[in-house]
Parts: structure tokens; sequence; C-alpha cells
């Protein structure tokens, strides 16, 4: 018995020593980070090496273009040239690290441009200056001189996703309508342009009023509603070279047309007997079909990146409205619920948000809800803004706000999804119903 | 009687028994604290010997001997200026420690200006094309412009492919390129202060003859006035390791933690301990990370981010992504929780009177709360 009692003893003994022993921790200590700071992230633009034919006016051009780029999307914050300590003179040097933490850029731009007769290449290579390495790889762009705005907005958006992890939107383009004149008697234009405002080029004379162009899936053609002939009637453009056709010759207004995902349909409104429904258009047949009917207002409709569902706005509740329906009609789900009334909804190419215009209180607002009208979140307020449009990446929105008064006039905006960097975008004359292309190829 | 007899018979049982087992018990008791203290004797009566000669008894004990064979040539040169002022001060047994540590502090220092000047001097002529900056040059002149002035001396030699990214539209950036990077980080982290120091010494140490004495008795003789052994070795091992990592390259960082196979137990922070190191790192953080845009789009990527310190607060190597998943911008969430981690070096605030338990720290970066 007292033998037993030992043995225990000393197991135990043992035991506890073992428990002590393996006491100490083995895992660092985990230490939980949930606050910081939101801001532009601080980046520089070295001087590109000239090679070739290269002038340095060249380079200039091309490098303000890749800033402003990057610092408009409002992500970025510009370390000036000034406050470079260090300056690139070859683009296959390495980089001084810190010459460039010690004016806190956080991200580090490199590059060449090389002019070979008409041939313009372009080279660059992005850096993380704390962790002192490359941000992915270095990359190269060759086209005639022509395109080199678009060669910079490539740069533009390699930059921006590699730093975001988002896609990409500057090397895109914008279709609108140019006004010009007094309100009651204003002129207006198809017009195309960059994104950033620069290469606009109209589309039609003035003669006969436009309205609401929309993009096709491929950026190559557009819808629009002219009124031509007097009446509304929606056409299809190509924008390259300007053939148009009308889509829909039976009688009755149609307007508000907008592409599928796929480019085979366009949806549009069609009033008819003073019954304004949806219709899908196949454009290939000419096939036309029905998605909505009632006494009320249907218009204004958008597809779901999937193609599988359209948002539309309606007065069928007895107020303008946001609801949903499936791409092949039926019934349809309101999603809208705030006070005031709701029109022009679009559907982000994300899938995730949906883009309105609300009337509150007297007041315009550029909102964004989720497709199941939750999380509604008014990013702008005017005495006038309308006409939502989404960047290819769901990013950033383009509308148009128009001044109050006898002299007031549509300009386009541009904000983020977030509501910050509100900004004018540049254009030759007054412009209203924005349209954003998707990224160019 | 019988019950008498019975009593006696168990009372005489249980003495017998005691005698016979009770012995080996507290024996084997007092064997345990007589090994401890026997340990002790010994290494006392061979610390004696060994101050005297300055050899044996440190060669036994710790592990930086594999890892900075490169090192050493390079460092050995300093050495033998400063050797013959340590034999002088050796002699004092007890005292050693508190002479050695204000030894090594004259060497580092010539140390340090010999590099520094090494440094120095191709800065100055790669500066020559900024002739617009000397105003940045004064100020920025500090710390980390020096070492990555020799990162760019060295880069130029390896050539860049021009013809590579010439020939297609997408070519990758020179590995070698990345590389050299890589190591410059690392160069740049331990740095200015606390690198050439006490790594220098410890290297040569480590390397050649005794060196490694030196650093065993500044520990120990703290330790044996205050506690055991136990204490003594964590103090030891981290610095010691630290001071290899300083004067190291990355991949002999690696090396040397790989040598390690079983984790090195943490010292046990009291709640209040855990709570200072996490309002330190937090209140660093919270000026210094900057999540990627897609937190306020709803893009909230949670990292997880290991991270190792010397016990200046300074990093030793590159943070470690530790998070088990990836999606969408879980790469930029990553790079920038590191340039947020980077930016706030170093984090001497720690208190480097519990080192054991900050040496490693995980740093769980959770934007959830940041977005809208």
């Amino acid at each position: 018995m007292k033998y037993f009692i030992k043995i225990v003893i000393i197991g135990l003994v043992f035991f506890m020593s073992k428990v002590l022993t393996l006491s100490a921790e083995t895992k660092p200590l985990m230490i939980e980070i949930t606050q910081g700071i939101i801001k532009p992230m601080p980046i520089a633009l070295s001087q590109f090496t000239a090679i070739g034919d290269t002038t340095p006016q060249y380079v200039d051009q091309i490098t303000s273009v890749i800033m402003a780029d990057l610092v408009g999307s409002g992500l970025f914050r510009e370390i000036p040239r000034s406050a470079h300590v260090s300056a690139n003179t070859n683009f296959n040097n390495p980089v001084k690290f810190s010459d460039w933490r010690v004016i806190n850029v956080d991200a580090l731009i490199t590059g060449s441009v090389n002019i070979q007769g008409d041939k313009l290449i372009l080279q660059f290579r992005l850096f993380d200056v704390f962790a002192q390495k490359p941000l992915g790889e270095g990359l190269q762009f060759q086209a005639s001189i022509g395109n080199w705005r678009r060669m910079a907005h490539k740069i533009s958006d390699a930059v921006y996703s590699r730093l975001t992890g988002e896609a990409a939107y500057f090397d895109s383009r914008v279709v609108y309508i140019s006004e010009q004149g007094p309100k009651n008697a204003r002129k207006k234009r198809l017009t195309i342009m960059d994104y950033d405002g620069a290469n606009s080029r109209f589309l039609t004379d003035d003669n006969d009023i436009v309205l609401a162009p929309r993009f096709s899936p491929n950026n190559e053609e557009i819808v629009y509603t002219s009124y031509e002939t007097g009446v509304p009637k929606v056409y299809l453009m190509n924008v390259d070279t300007l053939n148009k056709r009308v889509l829909d010759d039976q009688p009755g207004m149609t307007f508000a047309p907008r592409f599928s995902p796929d480019g085979r349909n366009v949806v549009m409104s069609l009033t008819d007997r003073g019954n304004t429904d949806i219709y899908s258009v196949v454009l290939e047949s000419r096939r036309k079909t029905r998605l909505t009917s009632g006494p009320s207002i249907d218009t204004a409709p958008s597809f779901s990146p999937d193609g599988k569902q359209i948002v539309f706005e309606s007065d069928r509740g007895g107020r303008q409205q946001i609801y949903i329906m499936s791409s092949s009609g039926g019934d349809a789900t309101r999603i809208s619920f705030g006070k005031g009334s709701y029109g022009t909804p679009v559907w982000s190419p994300r899938g995730d948000m949906i883009a309105f215009t609300k009337i509150s209180q007297g007041r315009f607002h550029i909102g964004v809800m989720r497709t199941d009208g939750s999380n509604e979140r008014l990013l702008t307020a005017s005495f006038l803004d309308e006409g939502p449009t989404w960047s290819p990446n769901g990013r950033v929105i383009m509308f148009f706000r128009e001044s109050a008064g006898t002299n007031g006039a549509p300009e386009i905006f541009s904000v983020d999804v977030t509501g910050r960097n509100l900004k004018r975008v540049k254009t030759i004359q007054n412009g209203s119903d924005p349209s954003w292309s998707g990224l160019l190829k | 009687m019988d019950i008498g007899v019975k009593i006696s018979g168990t009372a005489h049982a249980i003495l017998i028994s005691i005698a016979i087992f009770g012995a080996p018990i507290f024996s084997s008791d007092e064997e345990n604290p007589i090994q401890i203290s026997e340990v002790s004797l010994i290494s006392l009566e061979e610390f004696e010997l060994l101050t005297k000669e300055n050899m044996p008894v440190f060669q036994s004990e710790p592990e930086p001997e594999v890892q900075e064979p490169e090192l050493e040539p390079e460092v050995q040169e300093p050495e033998p200026e400063p050797e013959p002022e340590l034999e002088v001060q050796e002699p004092e047994p007890e005292p050693e420690l508190e002479v050695q540590e204000p030894e090594p502090e004259p060497e580092v220092q010539e140390i340090i200006n010999e590099s520094d000047s090494d440094l120095i001097a191709p800065i100055a002529d790669e500066d020559n094309l900024g002739e617009l900056t000397p105003e940045f040059n004064e100020n920025a002149a500090p710390k980390a412009a020096e070492i990555i002035s020799d990162v760019s001396n060295e880069a130029p030699e390896e050539p860049a492919d021009i013809g590579a990214l010439e020939d297609t539209s997408f070519e990758k950036v020179n590995g070698a390129d990345e590389e050299k990077l890589e190591i410059e980080l690392n160069e740049n982290t331990p740095a200015e202060e606390s690198t050439t120091q006490i790594v220098t010494e410890a290297e040569e140490q480590k390397s050649d003859l005794v060196p490694s004495r030196t650093s065993k008795p500044k520990s120990r003789p703290k330790n044996l006035k205050t506690t055991k052994e136990i204490a003594i070795k964590p103090k030891l091992k981290p610095k010691e390791v630290v001071e290899a990592e300083k004067d190291t390259t990355a991949e002999s960082i690696l090396e040397s933690l790989k040598e390690k196979k079983e984790p090195e137990p943490f010292l046990n922070l009291t709640p209040a301990q855990k709570e200072s190191v996490g309002n330190i790192i937090r209140n660093k953080m919270r000026l210094c990370w900057n999540p990627p845009v897609g937190v306020e789009n709803g893009l909230t990527n949670v990292m997880i981010l290991g991270l190792k310190f010397d016990i200046d607060g300074k990093l030793v190597e590159s943070p470690v992504n530790l998070t088990p998943n990836s999606g969408v911008g879980s790469l930029q969430a990553f790079e920038a929780a590191r340039r947020a981690v980077i930016r706030c070096s170093p984090y001497n605030e720690l208190d480097p009177e519990i080192y054991d338990g900050w040496k490693e720290l995980n740093l769980k970066f959770n934007p959830k709360n940041m977005g809208r």
C-alpha cells in the first residue's frame, strides 16, 4: 500500500513537472489590428527614360496622362517631382529605395519611352518602396504613336489593378450627348470621347434631338433614341463606320434602350396607345418580346451582368419605384422603399449594386443600393442629378448635373461609389446622358 | 493481546517500510536538486577556470556555431584591435560582465564608423546625379540611405535584360534584381544602430577563438544573481540569434532558424503585459496601416502576418503571410499590412525585459470595421 502511494506520489511529481514545463507559450502572441487610416496612397512617377527619337516633351505628356489617371481616381496621391531625391537616368538601373522612402512614397513607377519612326514602345515597372520589391512584372506596350494616350491609359490600368486588386477603367470611352444653346432651343449631338474627356468626336450632327446613348458590350456599337423621324425611335449605330438603322420600325415611340450582356438583345420601352411597357428585341431577327404589361409606365430597363434579371422603374405602385424581374418578364419585385421617387436604375458590372436617381424633397440624388434594396446610400445632392452609368470596374459612377436657372446647362460629373472624389469631367461642350463603355481591348 | 500485537506489528511494519522505501524516495528527491546544484558547481568551477583561460566552457553551450562562417572572415579584421583590451579586463570574474559591456561599445563604434565610411563613400558618388537635392542629402543622409547605396552599387553589375522586354509585350522583371532587393530589406531593417555593434563582436567570438564567452558571462552573472538557468537560456538564445541575423543575409537567417526544429517556448506574459504589447502595436498600426481600396467597397480580407523582432524592436526579417486562405484582393491586403509594419518599424517602445514575450508576434489585420 505504501509502495503504491509512493509510486503515485512520484508519478504526480513527474506529471506536474511536465505540466509546468509545457505551460510555457509555444505560439507567438496574436494581436488583432482593427484600426488604420484610409487615405490616398502616395505614389511617385520617376522621370521616364527617353530612348531613340523620344523628346522630353513626349515623355512629359505620357507621364502626365498616367499620373492624371491615377490621381484622378482619388485613390492615389502624387509625390511631385520637385520632391524627388533621385532621378532614374536609366530605366534598367536599380532603384535606390531609400531615396523614395525618405519622401514617404509607397509605390514607385519607373519606365521608358522609345520612339522608333511612328512606332512607340512604352516600358514600365512598379515597386513597393517599403518592401523594396517589384510589384508584379515589368510590362511593355507597343503601338503606333497615334495611340500614345491609350498606351498611357494601359499603364495606368496595370498600376491601378496591381495596387488595388480591382479591375481598372482608364482605357475606356464614354458616349454622351453634347448640348449647346439655350434651354428652349438646345442643339444635341451624339459624342464619343475617352473616359477623361480627350479625343472627343461627334457621331451625329445637330439637326435632330438625340437621347440616352448606350454602349454595346463589345464597345463597337451604340443604341440611342433619336427624333430623326419626328417620333422618338431607338437606333443602332456603329461608332467607327457611323452606319445606323432603326431598331423597331413598328408604330409607337421607342426609347430608353440598353444592350443585354451578350450583346444579342436590346431591351427598351415602347409606348403604344398611351401605355408604356418594356420589350426585348433580338438584334439579328428583330423579333420583339413584351416583358411587362399593365397601365403603368415601365421604363429604364437594365440587365444584370449575368443576363438573368432586369431592373427597371415603374409607377405601378402609384409612384416611381425600382423593380426587378426575370429577363423573360413576369412578376416583378419592388426593391426601393425610401421616401421619394426612384428612377433610371443601372445594374453594376460587378452585379452587387444598383445605381439610381432619386428625387426627394425637391432635390435630386445619385445613389446606390444592394440588389435587394438594402444599404441605400445617396452619393450626391443637387438641383438636378440624373442618368448614372457605371465604370467598367464598378468603382466609379458618371452622371450629369444640370444647374438651375434659364442659363442652366448640363455637365458630366463622376463620383466614387463611396461618395468621394466628386469631380467634373471635361467635355468639349455641355454634356448629358453619359454611357461608360467596357474596358477596351 | 492479539490486538496489541497486531498494532505493534503494523507499526513496526510501517517503520520498516519507511526505512526501506522512504530512504530512496527522499534520496531521489534530493538527487534532483543535487544534480542541479552540481551543474551549478561545475559551471562555476569551470567558469572560474575558463575565465582564467577564457576558452572551454562556453564552447559546449550555444548554437550559433554553425550559422555564421561566411561573415567571420570579414569581421575578424576589426577584432584584433579590441581583443587585447578584453584580455586585460577579464581576469576579474564577477565584474567581467559589467566591464565587458562597456568594452564592446567602443569596438562597435569603430566598426560602425568603418562600415559607415564605406557606405557613405558610394553614396556621394551616386549623388552626383542629383545636384538639385543637396537638402535631401543632408536630411535624408541619415540611415537607411547609406545601406541602400551599397545595394544600388551592387545591382548595376548585374545587367537587366532590356532585350527581353523588347521582344515581347509582357516580361518579368529580372529575378536577380528581386533577390537583391530582398537582401536590401534585410540589411535595412536591422541597419543603423543595433546591427553592427553587438553583432560583429558576437560573430567574431563564435567563429574563431573565445568570443562566445563574452556573451555568456554577460548574461550569466545577471541570471545567477537573480534566478536560475531557465532565465539564462532564453536571454542568451534570442540575443545570439538576433545578433547572428543582423549581419547575416536572409538565407543564412532562414537556415539558422530551420536548424531549430522544435519551436522555442515564448515567455508567458501576464495579461497586463499582453495588453501593453498589444496597445503599443495597435497604436502604431493606427497611423501606419492604410488598407487597400477594396475595404470601402466591401472587400475585407483579414490577413495574419508573422513578425520577428530583435531586442531593439526592429524587424529581423520581412513579415511573413500566415493567412491560410487567399481570395480576391488578398495580395494587396497583405502588401498593405506589410507596408504598415515596415513603415512603423522600429518598435522600440516594447519592453526589452519581456523580449521573449514579443520576439515573435502575429498581427491579425481585420479591416471589417473600417469600411462603410
